[in-house]
C-alpha cells in the first residue's frame, strides 16, 4: 500500500471528512463502473457503489493494512452487487438495449455502437461469479492473485472462471456473426 | 499447432494482456483453420467491444452523499445512547420510588411485630431499664426518644425505647428516624389507658372476645320449661291475702 493511501486511511480513521471525500473520489469511478458492469443499471450501480463506500468507511478500523486496499474494496463491492442481484432475482436488462434491437443493428452492418451494446449484454448474461471475475480481470485489471484474494477463492478456480467467461462471451459473439452470415446467405440465394 | 493448442495459447496471450491477433503463432494457425479464425475474430470483437464500453461516472455529489450516509448511523447511535441514559435514569428513579416505600413498609411491619412481642412480655419498671445504661453491650447506646416522635405508646417503657448503634452512625440515624415514624404512626399508640393490644393468634382472640363481651354468650338459650315458667315472677299469680 502506498504511503499516501496509508495517510489517507489514517485521516479517515481519525474522522477527517475531507480525507473520506478524497478516498472516495480516488476509487469512485472504478467501483462505480464495476457495479455498473455487474448490475447493468445506473441507479442500482450508484446505490451499490454508495453502500460499498459506506461499508468501507465503517470497516476501515478492522481493515488489515497488510492487505491490498483495492481488492478489498472491490470484494465489498462484489458482495453488494451479488446481494442486489439476489434481491431482484431477474436478469438485469432493464434500461439496457433490447435483444431485438441488437439483432437488427447487427444485421445492418454491426456498427461500433451495436458491438459495444452486444458486448455489454453478453457480459450481463454471464453467471454472476464468472462476470465478477471477468470484470475484475479485464476492466479493473487486477491480477489473478488479487482476484483470488478478493473473491476468497483458489487461484485455479479464478482462472477457470475467467477462461470460461471468455469462452462464453466469444461464443455469444460468434453466434451473432453466424446469424448475420446466415441472413446474408439467404439474401444472396 | 492444433486447435486445442490454439485455444490454450489464446488464453495465455489474453492472460498476459496482449493482443491475440498480433501473436504470429495464433495468426498462422487461424489462416489455416476457419473455426479458429472465427474464434480469433470473436476474441478481437470482444476486446474491441470492451474498449468501447461506456465509462459511466457517478454524480459530483457522490462522495458527500456517501459521507453523509456513513455519518448518519453514528449520529443515530449517539442519540440512541443519549436516550439510553435518560431511560436508565428513569428506571433507577422508578426503582427507588418503589423500593423506598417497600423498605419503609417492611421496617414498619418489623416494628409492629417488635411492639407486639414487647407487649406480650411482662412489663419491667421504667427505672429498671433507664438506669442500666452501663449494662448495654459495647457500641450500643441508648438514645433518647426524639421530641417529634410524640408521646409514644402507652404500653410500657420497653416499647418506646429505641437503640442506636454507634459503630454505624448513618445506619443508626436511619433506624432512629424510621423507628420514630413507625412509633408515630403505629395504631397501638392510639389505644386509651387500660387497653392492651391483642397479641394472641386470631382464633384465640376471637374466642376471648366472645367470652368476655356480655352479648357474646357461647351457650345457646335453653327452651322454657314448666319449672322455669313457674319460677318466673311474671307468670306468678298474685296471692290474695
Amino acid at each position: 500500500m502506498s504511503s499516501s493511501l496509508r495517510q489517507l486511511v489514517q485521516h479517515c480513521l481519525a474522522g477527517d471528512e475531507s480525507a473520506m471525500v478524497d478516498l472516495i473520489e480516488r476509487y469512485r469511478d472504478r467501483v462505480f463502473r464495476f457495479c455498473y458492469r455487474m448490475l447493468g443499471q445506473r441507479q442500482d450501480a450508484e446505490d451499490a457503489a454508495q453502500e460499498t463506500f459506506v461499508r468501507v468507511l465503517r470497516s476501515l478500523p478492522s481493515w488489515d493494512s497488510a492487505r491490498e486496499f483495492e481488492p478489498w474494496l472491490l470484494a465489498i463491492a462484489g458482495n453488494r452487487c451479488r446481494t442486489m442481484l439476489a434481491a431482484r432475482k431477474r436478469i438485469p436488462t432493464t434500461g439496457l438495449v433490447g435483444e431485438d434491437q441488437l439483432v437488427d443493428r447487427a444485421a445492418d452492418g454491426g456498427s461500433l455502437r451495436s458491438l459495444r451494446e452486444e458486448v455489454q449484454l453478453a457480459v450481463l448474461r454471464l453467471r454472476p461469479e464468472l462476470r465478477e471475475a471477468f470484470i475484475l480481470f479485464h476492466e479493473n485489471e487486477l491480477s489473478y492473485d488479487q482476484i483470488a484474494e478478493a473473491l476468497q477463492r483458489p487461484l485455479g478456480t479464478v482462472k477457470t472462471w475467467i477462461h470460461k467467461a471468455r469462452q462464453q462471451l466469444m461464443a455469444q459473439l460468434r453466434q451473432r456473426e453466424v446469424v448475420g452470415e446466415r441472413g446474408h446467405a439467404m439474401r444472396a440465394v | 499447432m492444433r486447435c486445442e493448442q490454439f485455444e490454450r495459447r489464446l488464453h495465455q496471450v489474453l492472460d498476459r494482456r496482449e493482443v491475440p491477433s498480433e501473436d504470429p503463432r495464433l495468426s498462422s494457425h487461424a489462416r489455416q483453420c476457419p473455426p479458429c479464425r472465427q474464434r480469433l475474430a470473436a476474441c478481437h470483437r470482444l476486446l474491441t467491444g470492451l474498449d468501447l464500453l461506456e465509462l459511466p461516472v457517478p454524480g459530483d455529489d457522490f462522495p458527500l452523499q456517501v459521507v453523509r450516509r456513513a455519518e448518519r448511523p453514528r449520529r443515530q447511535l449517539a442519540a440512541h445512547r443519549r436516550f439510553q441514559g435518560v431511560w436508565a435514569s428513569l428506571a433507577v428513579g422508578l426503582a427507588l420510588a418503589l423500593l423506598v416505600p417497600l423498605a419503609w413498609y417492611a421496617h414498619r411491619s418489623q416494628a409492629v411485630v417488635r411492639h407486639r412481642e414487647l407487649a406480650a412480655r411482662p412489663v419491667a419498671p421504667a427505672t429498671a431499664i433507664a438506669g442500666k445504661q452501663g449494662n448495654l453491650p459495647a457500641g450500643i447506646s441508648r438514645s433518647p426518644r426524639p421530641a417529634h416522635a410524640g408521646p409514644g405508646p402507652k404500653l410500657g417503657v420497653a416499647a418506646s425505647t429505641s437503640l442506636a448503634i454507634d459503630r454505624h452512625p448513618p445506619l443508626a440515624l436511619l433506624r432512629v428516624w424510621t423507628a420514630s415514624w413507625s412509633d408515630r404512626w403505629n395504631p397501638v399508640d392510639e389505644l386509651t389507658d387500660g387497653l392492651t393490644p391483642i397479641t394472641t393468634p386470631l382464633g384465640v382472640a376471637v374466642e376471648e372476645i366472645r367470652r368476655t363481651i356480655p352479648l357474646g354468650q357461647v351457650e345457646a338459650p335453653q327452651p322454657p320449661s314448666a319449672d322455669s315458667v313457674r319460677k318466673d315472677p311474671r307468670h306468678q299469680t298474685p296471692r290474695i291475702a
